[in-house]
């Protein structure tokens, strides 16, 4: 966490240099300090996120790859002569294993930016999910990301 | 280099624009707010990562292109979650929702 404030510090200010450098440590120290006193961070925290940066990183590419194909689809759907009557708008329960809140997040969000689905609600073991044709239902039944995360939950 | 840089950079932002254009379409061309935001949570990701890589290759400098990285970060972020809430308020507050679309199970 300190370091990924620092590089957040180094890419605002767009330069590297002594005073620029030196007034970062500080201020990260500082924050740093105040965030562990609130209990946001901790370094076995730390080290378990580090741990999974290669399955968040195969996540983010297949999220990008799952972005374009719900784009090529909403694209052809809003192009079609009568999107009211092609949509068949429905709101599923979706049950999923995902037990931290972070996955919980993350599934979430990339819910909705998957092909033709957008979560309504967020509750212990299900996702409200409001699909909008039966391709986004298929979508959703077998989804890659689901699986990836509850892999990037087990520490692999 | 300069003239790559230029013309790569141009087909990545109209590529962007065209699909925010289709976004901007899509919201009059379906009838329910359910649908609408479909249109408006997908389409804006993708056009505002395509506008930022455009800028991208227009600005050439490394701290430029880490701030647009991190702009395109916080959209990805926040427009799910933005959506997401006006589902939600939507599907609480219509008492007439089987109108518009089949149920599963009522929240």
């Amino acid at each position: 966490m300190p370091i990924l404030l620092f590089l957040l510090w180094l890419v605002f200010n767009e330069r590297i240099t002594v005073d620029v450098i030196v007034a970062g440590i500080i201020v990260v120290a500082i924050l740093s300090f105040l965030l562990k006193k609130v209990g946001l961070w901790s370094m076995q925290n730390d080290m378990r996120v580090v741990s999974r940066i290669p399955a968040m990183i195969g996540f983010v590419l297949r999220l990008v790859y799952e972005v374009f194909k719900a784009n090529i689809h909403m694209i052809a759907l809003v192009l079609s002569p009568n999107p009211n009557e092609r949509i068949k708008p429905k709101i599923l329960k979706h049950k999923n294993l995902i037990k931290t809140d972070a996955g919980k997040v993350a599934l979430a969000n990339s819910i909705t930016l998957t092909p033709g689905t957008v979560t309504v609600d967020v509750g212990d073991d299900y996702v409200y999910v409001h699909a909008i044709d039966e391709y986004a239902e298929e979508g959703l039944a077998n989804s890659v990301l689901e699986k990836k995360i509850e892999r990037m939950e087990e520490g692999l | 280099m300069e003239q790559f840089n230029f013309i790569v950079g141009t087909i990545f932002i109209l590529l962007g624009l065209f699909i925010f254009g289709i976004a901007t379409l899509g919201l009059f061309r379906f009838h329910y707010v359910l649908n609408r935001v479909h249109v408006a949570a997908k389409c804006d990701s993708l056009a505002s990562l395509l506008v930022c890589v455009g800028l991208m290759f227009f600005s050439g400098n490394v701290g430029a292109i880490l701030k647009l990285l991190v702009v395109v970060i916080l959209i990805w972020l926040s427009n799910p979650v933005a959506s997401h809430l006006v589902c939600k308020i939507e599907v609480e507050t219509n008492e007439n929702i089987t109108d518009e679309c089949e149920v599963e199970e009522i929240v």
